[in-house]
């Protein structure tokens, strides 16, 4: 206590004194806004040239002591436009302040540099960060969804922090559709997601280390005057990512808390342990009415040789099932079947805490900011944490330079859980679903058991859960700094610098107790890194000066050198003597692997600039160049040109519109440019011999050979490159209350790299080369706007809605995309005059219903009575080729849907009233097929579940004119072709966010505002997908 | 403005002197240009390159290579879970048959280049023709089963 005394007094002197010493005087005054005369709380005063400053309270009014009577203050608050004003003698001063023009005054950050919107040619959309975290988002590009017309956010499976990809305009190429991302001006890449287990293909979400409630902004470049400056990389769009970097004020201290609740919002009706049994008693009677096997009824209900246990024992019947099973058989007694998705899913807790502090003044700013995020996942034992700090810094140092940095530390934690998999290997999912429903939890058996069912690729989830061992940790460190010379106030030279560096590490462990490591594997043991280390050098020259009173010049010229590498390294071992040890002695392991280690290594120099010229403000021209030397390609081909021109007219500031009074805004703009894919992995172009070995007299000897994994090398192969016209309307209604942008694009992409596959006699079965046309027309319309505004109620309307068309040219012949899942192959055909993403399959007929039918199809003419039998209640495919003796996959496959939507759309409605907030955010998606693979494993037979609506539509002889599914049948005869069975509509229409939230402006003292909400997500879903 | 001069130069020389920052260099694998041409454990590399196809996947390592020829025969034909698609007289949805098709031909490109870097170095002519000679019959040999099997098949032209 005697210390708080003694420091309050010497605060107490300190206060005193100071006044002694200097002669301050203060000022007070209050603050309104000049439109409604309402008093503004929160307006930030300076005192220019000094570093002290204040707010105005809850009531507008402010008290700020100024060193000399004749100081000047600047006053500024967001929305309004800033004054300064100068004191001369007075101690009262009011103001008013004038709300800006923010449509046209709203800066945009652009690749290199920023104009006010009013001053931009090109089509680009911003989402504020207030407005990405409506949406209580995880990650950057999930709260992107919905949001901006044209971008396409998927998620590649629900887990957290599992991988996310996003489409802008279409997808314009075969290697990959993924958006440039540039944070805080330097381009962003990291590591792959290191190796998993054989099969799995879970990726990591590239944007996770970032931390949403750090974002100022997100502007996303769409048209090409806007992207080609992005030249070689530009293709797909650039998301351009503003983390905040504080303002000049007060300190600010703020804290956010988020807290959910998710849980799985639908299961899959799947049959309990009665009806499975059932089930199963007919495949296998099936199979022996049908093809003619011995009976051998798996429930029989009565004493039979119990293959588990050995011995005769009591083998339960169907209706044991459905009362509990009594004592004595190879299961616990009272045992009624296990639902699977209740003992795997869980509700999934979500803890978000940030804490930022943030500040500046006239010389600089600062932004600190710590997050510590931990997602569950709804399966039990998945999850994904985040511990991050941002931490930017600019300072103006004397008058020419200023300084500044933005960096990210990140450390992010993934429990991956085997989810997403090529379904070779069993996918934790499709086991929940599909893992017999007469099996019990823990199994002592369960070996045995599994052994049974292993070919269908499902093991025990529950099991699964608890004892696999997937954890990936990713570090990663993103710095910029920049130092920036302001020879003149029109023209100044940034050089920058940016340092990326992502390390991902991956540790794996399948115990004896699971299917990848049971007797014989006896344990399989992993661990792989993958590693990203990349240099970006930028020198950047800046020019904008206004010549006269009309022209002003906008003018850019940079150099920039990118280097990358990238590492990895994998160790892993079978054969343990326990499972003790798990990962974290591979040594152990008796049979190791052999060790697979590599390194590449990439780099992109380029030359560019931008020239931005406006007279009068209506009339503007923007004209980019980029060059570009990528070292991904041939010695010939490496470097490429990119430019792009664009013209826009602020018809709105002409005298004749503005007589109109309709239009506040009135911008016409069109452009075109050009800007490159070089979605390849590095040294494409060059043949390597990969290690070849041969043992010999009892031993291992080394041998070379040309890589045929690699293909067919093109020595010319090069970029691809995107010719992108845009042509595009800026309207605003009453003073820009309501704003409503149309666009129109055409995207050609010729030269896409791609994989072709060649004829296997020339000793490669691919080719990497550049070959075929892409195109992408579409419209795109945004409208923002307050629909109502009224005493204090207020609602916001923001909506869009994007319609892409696409189409493949210039394919010598039909060819096939890259294999989507095991053992189906060519599913997804590419030819010409069609979309990417056109599938290719059988039709089917409906089911042969009696042996007259079957009889009839040319294919069995000459079968007998039994073999004709075999087929009653099998799939019927039509028959599309000459041939009608024979169902062949060459010739009787047709297009039978297409990935593409027909339009996207989302609407968020913000109500606000007084202090409440409700948020109301809608998502859709219209027209397109989804290739639902879960269907793949309903195989009506003795390997695994099947759905209840599967089940009532079972073709049996009762049942034959409302079959929807073939008959059950255990004999493993029955190969199922893909077919249109598979594809249904992806139409659908989400509630993604309800948010209400309230906000108390300065509840306690120093508490300048706190802001609590509540909000639901995915609450409901309109769609007629089945699963 | 003499600074802008300068610092224009610096843009100009730069992006054109470093010609070799883009030049790829491999880290982990080896050019077929780097593989040695001067000894008799240099033609030995490429031979067992050729020779290593034949315990590939493409060949005999999951007993693929001989199942076309032998199953669906009248003593082996079956369920498919124990005789394969073939066995079970489903033609349709094999891979087999690709693989029957492609793996000589894997064998016949991978004798072709090796022929040629062994052609090219300079060792005695004893260990060149042993060499050689390896590669030629392999060479032969795949070309014999695909003969045997499909009937005209394609050929190529290179050594």
């Amino acid at each position: 206590m005697k210390q708080y005394y003694l420091l309050l007094l010497a605060f107490l002197c300190l206060a005193v004194t100071s006044e002694g010493w200097t002669q301050t005087t203060t000022v007070k005054g209050v603050a309104r806004a000049k439109d409604t005369g309402e008093v503004l709380p929160g307006v930030s005063i300076l005192v220019k040239g000094t570093t002290s400053g204040t707010v105005t309270n809850a009531v507008g009014v402010y008290s700020i002591s100024v060193p000399d009577a004749n100081a000047t203050l600047i006053f500024s608050f967001v929305g309004y436009t800033p004054q300064e004003i100068a004191l001369a003698g007075r101690t009262t001063l009011d103001v008013e302040l004038e709300s800006d023009d923010k449509k046209l005054n709203e800066v945009v950050v652009i690749g290199y540099g920023q104009v006010n919107r009013r001053d931009l040619t090109g089509s680009v959309s911003t989402v504020k960060g207030q407005d990405l975290l409506r949406n209580i988002p995880v990650s950057v590009n999930q709260s992107l969804q919905g949001q901006i017309a044209g971008v396409n956010v998927n998620k590649g499976d629900g887990a957290p922090g599992g991988g996310i990809s996003m489409t802008i305009r279409g997808a314009n190429s075969f290697t990959g559709s993924e958006p440039l991302y540039v944070i805080d001006g330097i381009p962003f890449t990291s590591a792959a997601t290191p190796a998993g287990a054989e099969g799995s293909m879970q990726t990591i979400n590239v944007l996770a280390n970032m931390n949403p409630q750090d974002i100022e902004s997100i502007e996303v470049l769409k048209d090409a005057s806007a992207t080609a400056i992005y030249g070689s990389r530009g293709a797909n769009g650039v998301v351009l990512i503003t983390t905040k970097k504080g303002k000049a004020g007060k300190d600010r201290v703020e804290f956010t808390t988020n807290l959910s609740l998710g849980r799985v919002s639908k299961r899959i009706p799947m049959l309990n342990g009665y009806q499975y049994a059932l089930f199963q008693n007919e495949a296998y009677a099936n199979a022996s009415k049908y093809i003619g096997t011995t009976l051998e009824v798996p429930f029989p209900g009565k004493i039979g040789r119990d293959p588990v246990l050995g011995e005769n024992t009591y083998l339960p019947g169907p209706e044991d099932y459905r009362d509990g099973l009594p004592e004595g058989t190879q299961y616990p007694a009272g045992f009624k079947g296990t639902n699977w998705q209740d003992e795997v899913f869980r509700p999934a807790v979500t803890q978000d805490y940030t804490l930022s502090v943030s500040g500046g003044n006239d010389r600089g700013t600062y932004l600190i900011s710590g997050n510590y995020l931990d997602q569950q996942g709804v399966l039990l034992n998945s999850g994904f944490k985040r511990y991050s700090l941002q931490f930017n810094l600019e300072r103006k140092i004397g008058k020419l330079l200023t300084i500044g940095t933005s960096n990210n530390i990140a450390y992010t934690t993934y429990q991956l859980g085997k989810t997403n998999t090529s379904g070779a290997q069993p996918s934790l999912i499709s086991s929940t679903i599909f893992f017999p429903s007469t099996y019990p939890v823990n199994d002592p058996n369960s070996a045995f058991r599994e052994s049974l069912i292993n070919t269908s690729n499902l093991a025990n989830p529950y099991k699964t859960t608890q004892s696999a061992r997937d954890f990936t940790y990713s570090t990663r460190v993103y710095t910029t700094a920049f130092a920036q010379l302001n020879f003149t106030p029109a023209l100044n030279f940034r050089q920058r610098m940016g340092y990326n560096y992502n390390l991902n590490s991956r540790e794996i462990y399948y115990g004896r107790d699971l299917n990848e490591g049971r007797t014989p594997v006896n344990g399989f043991g992993m661990v792989s890194d993958n590693n990203y280390s990349q240099l970006t050098m930028e020198s950047i020259l800046t020019y904008i000066k206004t010549f006269g009173t009309k022209h002003n010049i906008n003018a850019v010229a940079a150099y920039t050198y990118e280097k990358g590498v990238s590492e990895y390294k994998t160790m892993s071992a079978t054969g343990f003597p326990t499972d003790l040890t798990k990962n974290f002695n591979l040594r152990a392991g008796l049979r190791p692997s052999p060790l697979q280690n590599g390194r590449n290594d990439n780099a992109l120099m380029s030359v560019l600039g931008r020239v931005n010229y406006s007279y009068d403000g209506k009339y503007l021209f923007t004209a980019s160049f980029r060059r570009d030397g990528s070292s991904k390609f041939a010695i010939r081909n490496k470097w490429a040109n990119f430019a792009s021109f664009a013209l826009a007219w602020n018809a709105g500031e002409e005298e004749f519109i503005r007589n109109l009074g309709v239009f506040s805004t009135l911008k016409v703009r069109t452009s075109v440019g050009q800007t490159g894919n070089q979605g390849i992995g590095p040294y494409g172009s060059i043949y390597a011999t990969t290690i070849a070995n041969v043992p010999f007299g009892g031993s291992e000897q080394s041998g070379f050979a040309v890589d045929n994994g690699r293909g067919l090398v093109d020595p010319n192969i090069k970029w691809e490159t995107t010719t992108q016209y845009d042509f595009g309307v800026d309207f605003g209604f009453m003073n820009n209350r309501f704003n409503v942008t149309v666009d129109l694009y055409k995207k050609h992409t010729k030269d896409l790299l791609q994989t072709i596959q060649i004829a296997p006699s020339n000793g490669f079965n691919t080719m990497l080369t550049n070959y075929g046309t892409v195109e992408n027309k579409g419209l795109e319309i945004t409208a923002v706007g307050t629909l109502v505004q009224q005493n204090s109620f207020k609602w916001d309307l923001n909506a869009n809605i994007s319609f892409n068309r696409n189409k493949i040219m210039d394919l010598p012949a039909d060819q096939f995309a890259q294999r989507l899942y095991y053992s189906y192959d060519n599913i997804f055909i590419q030819r010409n005059g069609y979309p990417i993403g056109t599938i290719y399959g059988l039709v089917e007929d409906g089911y042969y219903d009696d042996i007259a039918e079957v009889r009839a199809d040319p294919q069995f003419a000459n079968w007998s009575e039994t073999q004709l039998r075999s087929k009653l209640g099998e799939i019927k495919y039509k028959n599309m080729d000459n041939n009608p003796a024979s169902i062949s996959e060459s010739t009787d496959r047709t297009i039978i849907g297409n990935t593409n939507p027909d339009f996207t759309y989302g609407f968020t409605n913000n109500f606000s009233y007084k202090g409440f907030n409700l948020s109301i955010f809608f998502q859709g998606v219209q027209g397109g097929n989804i290739v639902n693979t879960n269907l793949l494993k309903v195989r009506m037979n003795q390997l695994g579940n099947v759905p209840q609506w599967a089940y009532d539509t079972r073709w049996t002889e009762d049942n034959k004119a409302d079959a929807k599914w073939p008959r059950a049948d255990a004999s493993q005869v029955r190969v199922m072709l893909f077919s249109d069975r598979y594809l249904e509509d992806a139409s659908y229409l989400r509630l993604k966010t309800v948010n209400l939230g309230y906000t108390f402006k300065t509840p306690v003292k120093y508490v300048e505002s706190l802001n609590v909400y509540g909000s639901l997500g995915n609450l409901l879903t309109f769609s007629k997908y089945s699963w | 403005m003499k600074k802008i001069h300068i610092a224009l130069v610096a843009l100009v020389l730069a992006s054109t002197s470093c010609k070799d920052a883009l030049k790829e260099t491999p880290y982990d694998f080896v050019g077929p240009d780097q593989v040695g041409t001067t000894t008799e454990a240099d033609a030995k590399l490429w031979v067992n390159g050729v020779l290593n196809t034949l315990n590939s996947g493409s060949f005999f390592q999951y007993a693929v290579y001989n199942r076309p020829l032998e199953v669906d025969a009248d003593d082996v034909t079956g369920k498919d879970y124990a005789f394969q698609a073939m066995g079970a007289g489903n033609f349709q949805s094999t891979s087999d048959i690709n693989t029957f098709w492609g793996g000589p031909y894997t064998l016949i490109e991978r004798c072709n280049f090796a022929i040629t870097k062994v052609s090219q170095i300079t060792i005695d002519d004893a260990s060149k023709n042993n060499a050689l000679g390896q590669l030629y019959f392999l060479k032969g040999w795949a070309y014999y089963m695909l003969v045997r099997a499909y009937g005209p098949s394609p050929s190529s032209k290179n050594p």
